[in-house]
């Protein structure tokens, strides 16, 4: 094997400074009103971190997961834009890795779930959709 | 007979959907997967083995005319693609390479393999950590 000590030809450029995360602030709401996922992501500056905060489907009424830090991530290594955001949530029973980024304006965040009880459920991936509130 | 916990109602099926043993069939995921952009400058090629119940993948990024080998790794989690399944459709996996730590989540979606990649350099150099999206065909 040869080992990887320098970066690939798309990282060797310069980013202008730190990750701007405005593209990212905001509330976001599910595209499926009827969804039994994440009714909604709300996104935030806080002391310097940006921190997502969940809202889900459940029963009675909607589980909040509460607040977690975003990890950011740009379209290139020479871009400020925030356009993706990386999370984890662990529950005791299951943990959750949420990958998100958006794409013409919707946002798209990719659920890694995984058991940690012994209810024999799968660990599973699905993806939902999520449009900006109005402000 | 107690109630599964649940994070969101998604999670919630009657137990006897689910079976005792949640290791996950990896037919879907094996072989040699080529990126759909014959001119990627990202990664050009995923080599992916099964060993039992795992997965390793090996990945060729794009370094001018040439391959460069990223070496093999173990997937870190496999996923079905809902709860009741038992086929596997997605996995991650880590690299720690010298100038950067690189998540990799895949999903297998009606022949191709989607490969989402998350940079976070660690080697000083002024460049924003990044996300990139690139699709696979079986070779």
């Amino acid at each position: 094997m040869t080992p990887v000590t320098y970066p690939s030809s798309q990282e060797q450029t310069i980013a202008t400074g730190p990750i701007h995360p405005e593209p990212l602030l905001g509330t976001w709401l599910n595209t499926n009103i009827a969804t039994r996922g994440i009714t909604s992501a709300i996104l935030s500056r806080q002391n310097g971190q940006i921190t997502v905060r969940i809202v889900a489907a459940g029963d009675p009424g909607p589980s909040d997961w509460g607040e977690t830090e975003a990890s950011l991530f740009t379209a290139d290594a020479s871009s400020s834009e925030a356009m993706s955001f990386s999370a984890f949530y662990d529950f005791g029973f299951m943990e959750t890795q949420l990958q998100a980024h958006v794409r013409q304006g919707v946002l798209i965040i990719a659920k890694f779930e995984r058991f940690k009880d012994s209810s024999g459920r799968s660990n599973y991936f699905s993806k939902e959709f999520f449009y900006r509130a109005e402000q | 007979m107690e109630a599964l916990k649940f994070a969101k109602l998604e999670d919630r099926v009657e137990p006897l959907a689910t079976q005792k043993e949640s290791s996950l069939q990896l037919d879907a995921l094996p072989g040699i997967w080529l990126n759909t952009d014959g001119d990627t400058r990202g990664i050009l090629k995923v080599a992916i083995t099964s060993q039992g119940p795992k997965l390793k993948l090996r990945v060729f990024e794009a370094a001018g005319p040439d391959s460069r080998d990223w070496g093999e790794v173990e997937a870190e989690h496999i996923y079905a693609n809902n709860i009741a399944s038992q086929l596997a459709a997605g996995f991650t996996a880590r690299y720690h390479l010298d100038h950067a730590e690189i998540h990799l989540q895949a999903n297998w979606n009606q022949g191709l393999l989607v490969l989402a990649s998350f940079t976070s350099f660690n080697d000083g150099n002024k460049r924003s950590n990044c996300f990139a999206r690139e699709f696979f065909h079986r070779q």
